[in-house]
């Protein structure tokens, strides 16, 4: 080797080494990831700091090109990974900062429509209805305005009965009543229904009495099961599990005789509150004159019927104090059962 | 009715006590609701005798009385004028408790010692006033506690009878149904008179058999009018019976004893002196004993005297024939009246008595006639001092028509086939038989043999086979029936699905923010007119004259709701309804029709992040469309500008279609409406016929294959004349029935000055979409340019 050929070498040697000392500088001082391609160009691009050196290898020999040529893409190497690492830098810096920036306070509250609530009282009869169908009952629905033949008459309670009196009745014109129980449609049932009969009937009754404790408006549901063979065993039975299902397995539950002019024999039914008895439903063998008004034969079917006022259940299940919020429509009172 | 153990252990004795008695009565029909403990708290009150009594040397109002408590004997300073030798005294001795806190002290009266005091029935907070101090049994044991020789702790049961159990209503009744329960004896009250003399009777007549099957008069005189025994007013007061006097108390008495109404007429306001007893003239008036004036019709029955009606048959006596504080002369009645009739009157005339209460339930017909010798026996018995009363030995007994006792004939198998469980034949025998039934058993030669049944007076409700069947359930307890696992059938559940469906509208409104509101279906007839002018079903006898009329819409209540709701702060609420109105037909039920009725007022998208503004019409429409997409998906939704609901906003106001048919109506309120009914802000409402929402069953949704192709979307924004409808733009995209429209979008709408006025600016979004093919630009701009044309043209508008 020459002398010349050797200070050409180190004289493109110190270029090259000042060359990567101020591109890796440039590259470790760039902030911003868009700025990368441009510092990178003014290095590696066909116009860049590298370009001249390229062209300089033309005017060496063919035997010392090897040699520079590797010197010049060591440089270049290195280079570019300068660069490669400085947007990875400010990739990931941009990234950190966006996130930053997109920091929110999660104790804030949501977007969302404040639920809205069914009514506690409908909310206790759906749980009802559901367990009465469970055990095989049709749902049936019969009017609100009734005939004293409907409500009454048809139900063993003639004009003259003292058991009218328990119900205080509100009358419209023309001998149309209000429904002062859900019963005549056990009534309509049968009549348009051969036995078997086993259905419920959900709805709202009336009674011209209001205080604290009553309102001129409830709900009952009725049950009715009329077959060959449905016993007062079968009555026993069935409300029995019903109440168990409602109140839990543990609860004890008490029939005691009464009286329905509908009914014969009669039965009301308490469960133990763990203070008190309290009395949940009536219920009885189906009187058989009321069989025999809607033209059934009772020496052929018999069965049993019960009732069940919904609104005290609701009032006890969720600590209602008085049963004027039950129809007061009042926000307060309402958006406190938003659960279903 | 409330019934005093004290008094229920006169007729039958058992070692229950009163806990036992009521659990007993309860599960066996009678419902005990309550034990109400009477008691009487005198410690060191006892029973005591005047051995002698001597004037105080110092006082000449106070006597010196010598009393022996049977263990010793004291002296005692007493005040009160009947201090007597040989009176049984009630000696509170020293340290005794007199309510109101008053102990008593040995003490020295102006000089002489004093170990106690004899007291009165008000020192011992027995009565209000006495005169002079407590005149004794002489057959009580002296030195024993007072309260328990006089009886006056007591346990009143308050029961619940039911409407069926006349027999009930009395003290006789219940110690019966106890007797029966136990298998013990009952011991009848005595009924004979011990003093009868003279001939004298008040000739009865009954001119209506039917409504009065007996008629029982008996005259007493000689009476004095006085207190009643202390006994006699500890009972009366606890079952809740102000004591009044002696004869009117005996009346009282005896009613609550044998459950039997009695009268009891001044003899010298009996005119004639007879009694009849018929049915009222049309317009025929009296007085009664509560001081008011009755007009009478047909239908009622009186008794008379000779010249005028002087009772209301069964309910309640005349004003001036009653008994008065120098009455000394009766004439009692003791008279079988038919239920129906009492019932009929004591409704109409709005007058209930402890009288018709009992009357209306049938009265024990086999009494009748010992009621009145009872009462008799205990007016004399219980007369004043310093008079010798008499009954007259003729008595006025008028027995009308027979009281039928019915037979039931009874095969005991019934019992099994009704309850499920065999009660063996001679079981229910014992039954009925304590419980007052009389059985003959028939032949056995044709299988099982028939009994014959029949009914004891007591128990006239007891009619069919099926009460017998409840007689023996009575007696063999509830819990001797088996509680078997509840048998299970198969409904349809037809009902339940139509339910379930009703209930997701339910729950959807609740989980958009509606509370489920709960109003009485009537209202006042000004509120209901606001919103409907038609006639509605109107109450006879409403609660209040808010109450009167049924609603034919669900609106008036839930405005008032936001109304009560905005007034209470509640401003931005939003609440529906689930019910029925009625509309009244020419005869007949009316038509009741199923509503969901929905109403919202103030504001809504709160958030901190803003979005808060008012709830608007299309809040509405778009809760109403989500109900529809989820009940009826198939079904094609539409509104359209309604103008016959004058309570809406007539620029506010649709009428909701379903397949083109009506199924309800959506607007905001009429704001001169919503002035009227105290609403400060805007309200939108919406009723919709529910049973046309739900549907009749569900249609599955069928599945339609999608295409994978890419759509094209291209907006467009339209100028078109103000009064040009979303509706029918949307309508006449349709139309062109061009194949790549997939679907078209509102995306805007624009009023303002850069659009000028009598135009507005609707932005549309249409995809574009071939089933098998990426379209291109030139065939979507074509799709494009002719929708545009076709709409510009259509309408008089322009593309912005």
């Amino acid at each position: 080797m020459s002398e010349a050929l050797d200070s050409l070498q180190s004289q493109l040697q110190a270029q090259i080494d000042a060359l990567r000392v101020e591109a890796v500088a440039a590259a470790e001082a760039l902030e911003r990831e868009s700025d990368v391609p441009t510092a990178r160009a003014r290095f590696l691009g066909k116009k860049g700091a590298f370009a001249p050196l390229m062209q300089s290898l033309g005017r060496l020999t063919p035997a010392e090109r090897p040699a520079a040529g590797a010197l010049i893409n060591v440089a270049r190497d290195a280079i570019e990974a300068a660069f490669d690492a400085a947007r990875e830098r400010l990739v990931e810096k941009a990234l950190q900062s966006a996130l930053d920036r997109g920091r929110v306070d999660v104790t804030l509250p949501g977007r969302t429509v404040a639920m809205g609530a069914t009514h506690p009282v409908q909310q206790v009869m759906d749980d009802l209805v559901d367990l009465l169908c469970a055990f095989g009952f049709e749902l049936e629905d019969g009017p609100e305005v009734e005939t004293e033949t409907y409500n009454f008459d048809l139900l063993n309670m003639p004009a003259s009965h003292p058991a009218r009196d328990m119900q205080d009745t509100f009358y419209l014109q023309g001998g149309l009543l209000l429904r002062t129980q859900t019963s005549p449609v056990q009534i309509r049932t049968m009549q348009a229904q051969k036995p078997p009969v086993r259905m419920i009937a959900p709805g709202k009754v009336f009674r011209c009495d209001a205080d604290t404790t009553h309102s001129p408006v409830f709900h009952q549901i009725e049950g009715l099961w009329i077959d060959k063979d449905v016993t007062m065993a079968d009555l026993k039975g069935t409300l029995t599990h019903f109440l168990r299902m409602l109140y839990g397995p543990d609860r004890p539950v008490r029939f005691r005789p009464s009286f329905f002019p509908f009914t014969e024999p009669s039965v009301e039914l308490d469960v133990w509150t763990g203070t008190r008895w309290m009395e949940v439903l009536g219920a009885g063998m189906v009187h058989p004159q009321v069989l025999r008004n809607v033209g059934y034969d009772p020496d052929e079917v018999q069965g049993f019927a019960f009732g069940l006022g919904v609104d005290r259940l609701a009032m006890i299940r969720y600590g209602i104090t008085d049963i004027r919020y039950l129809w007061e429509n009042d926000a307060r009172f309402l958006r406190q059962f938003a659960t279903r | 009715m409330k019934i005093s153990v004290n008094w229920l252990r006169r007729y039958v004795e058992v070692d229950w006590d009163a806990a036992e008695i009521a659990r007993r009565l309860t599960v066996s029909g009678l419902e005990v609701e309550e034990i109400e403990a009477r008691t009487v708290s005198l410690p060191g009150v006892v029973v005591g005798r005047v051995l002698e009594a001597s004037r105080h040397p110092n006082a000449d109002k106070l006597q010196l009385a010598r009393v022996d408590t049977g263990t010793e004997v004291l002296n005692i300073v007493c005040g009160a004028p009947n201090c007597r030798a040989g009176l049984t005294v009630a000696l509170a001795t020293p340290g005794a408790l007199l309510p109101g806190g008053f102990e008593i002290k040995k003490a020295k009266i102006r000089g002489e010692e004093s170990f106690g005091m004899l007291c009165s029935e008000r020192e011992l907070g027995l009565s209000t006033e006495s005169d002079g101090i407590i005149e004794l049994d002489g057959g009580l044991t002296l030195g024993t506690d007072l309260a328990r020789a006089l009886d006056l702790d007591d346990q009143v049961l308050h029961t619940s009878p039911t409407a069926n159990r006349g027999d009930m209503l009395s003290h006789i009744g219940v110690a019966r149904e106890i007797a029966a329960l136990a298998g013990v004896a009952l011991r009848l009250p005595e009924t004979e008179i011990p003093a009868l003399d003279g001939d004298d009777a008040v000739p009865v007549t009954v001119a209506d058999a039917e409504r009065c099957a007996r008629y029982v008069g008996r005259v007493v005189r000689g009476l004095k009018v006085g207190q009643s025994p202390l006994w006699m007013r500890r009972l009366l007061e606890s079952v809740g019976v102000r004591a009044i006097n002696n004869l009117v108390d005996v009346t009282n008495f005896v009613l609550m004893e044998l459950g039997q109404p009695l009268h009891a007429f001044d003899l010298r306001d009996v005119r004639g002196p007879s009694i009849h007893v018929r049915r009222a003239a049309a317009g025929e008036r009296m007085s009664t004993l509560d001081a008011i004036e009755r007009t009478f019709t047909t239908d009622d029955l009186l008794i008379c005297d000779g010249e005028r009606p002087v009772a209301l048959a069964g309910i309640m006596g005349g004003l001036d024939s009653e008994v008065k504080p120098d009455t000394t002369n009766l004439f009692l009645e003791s008279a079988w009246f038919l239920p129906t009739g009492v019932r009929a009157t004591s409704r109409r005339l709005g007058l209930r008595s402890e009288s018709s209460q009992r009357f209306e339930r049938g009265v024990d017909a086999q009494w009748t006639r010992r009621a009145a010798d009872r009462a008799v026996r205990l007016l004399i018995e219980l007369s004043a001092p310093g008079s010798t009363p008499t009954a007259s030995s003729v008595v006025s007994d008028v027995i009308a028509r027979d009281v039928p006792r019915p037979v039931v004939s009874y095969r005991p198998s019934a019992a099994e086939r009704l309850l499920g469980t065999p009660v063996d034949a001679a079981t229910q025998r014992v039954a009925l038989g304590r419980l007052g039934f009389e059985t003959e058993v028939g032949s056995a030669e044709a299988g099982e043999p028939e009994w014959q049944v029949r009914v004891p007076g007591w128990r006239s409700d007891v009619a069919v086979a099926a009460d017998l069947v409840e007689e023996v359930v009575r007696f063999i307890g509830l819990d001797a029936i088996p509680t078997p696992p509840a048998r299970l059938t198969f409904a349809l559940g037809l009902g339940l699905a139509r339910e379930r469906r009703i209930r997701n509208v339910r729950r959807t409104l609740a989980v958009r923010g509606f509370h489920q509101a709960l109003n009485y279906p009537f209202m006042s007839a000004e509120l209901l007119a606001h919103f409907d002018d038609r006639a509605p079903l109107a109450l006879q006898n409403p609660l209040t004259e808010d109450l009167r009329v049924m609603r034919t819409w669900m609106a008036p209540r839930l405005v008032a709701n936001a109304a009560h709701n905005e007034r209470h702060g509640a401003t931005d609420f939003a609440a529906f309804e689930v019910g029925r109105v009625f509309h009244p037909q020419a005869e007949g039920l009316p038509v009741e029709i199923n509503r969901l009725g929905i109403v919202r007022i103030g504001q809504t998208g709160a958030h901190w992040s803003g979005g808060r503004r008012a709830a608007d019409f299309f809040d509405l429409k778009g809760v109403i469309e989500t109900l529809v997409v989820q009940c009826r998906p198939e079904a094609k939704l539409g509104f359209a500008a309604l103008t016959d609901v004058s309570f809406l906003h007539p620029g506010v106001a649709a009428e909701v279609l379903l397949d083109g048919q009506r199924i309800g109506i959506a607007g905001q309120l009429h704001p001169r409406l919503g002035r009227t009914l105290d609403l400060q802000g805007p309200l939108f409402l919406a009723e919709l016929d529910l049973d046309a929402l739900v549907g009749p069953t569900p249609v599955p949704a069928r599945f339609v294959d999608f295409t994978r192709v890419p759509a094209v979307r291209r907006d467009v924004a339209l100028l078109l004349p103000k009064g040009v409808l979303a509706a029918d733009v949307l309508a006449a995209v349709a139309a062109l029935e061009v194949q790549v429209i997939d679907n078209v979008e509102i995306f805007d709408v624009y009023e303002g000055e850069s659009v000028g006025s009598g135009q507005f600016s609707l932005g549309l979004t249409i995809t574009y979409r071939a089933p098998d093919r990426t379209l291109t630009d030139d065939e979507v701009g074509a799709a494009q340019a002719l929708l545009v044309r076709h709409l510009t043209e259509k309408f008089g508008g322009l593309q912005r």
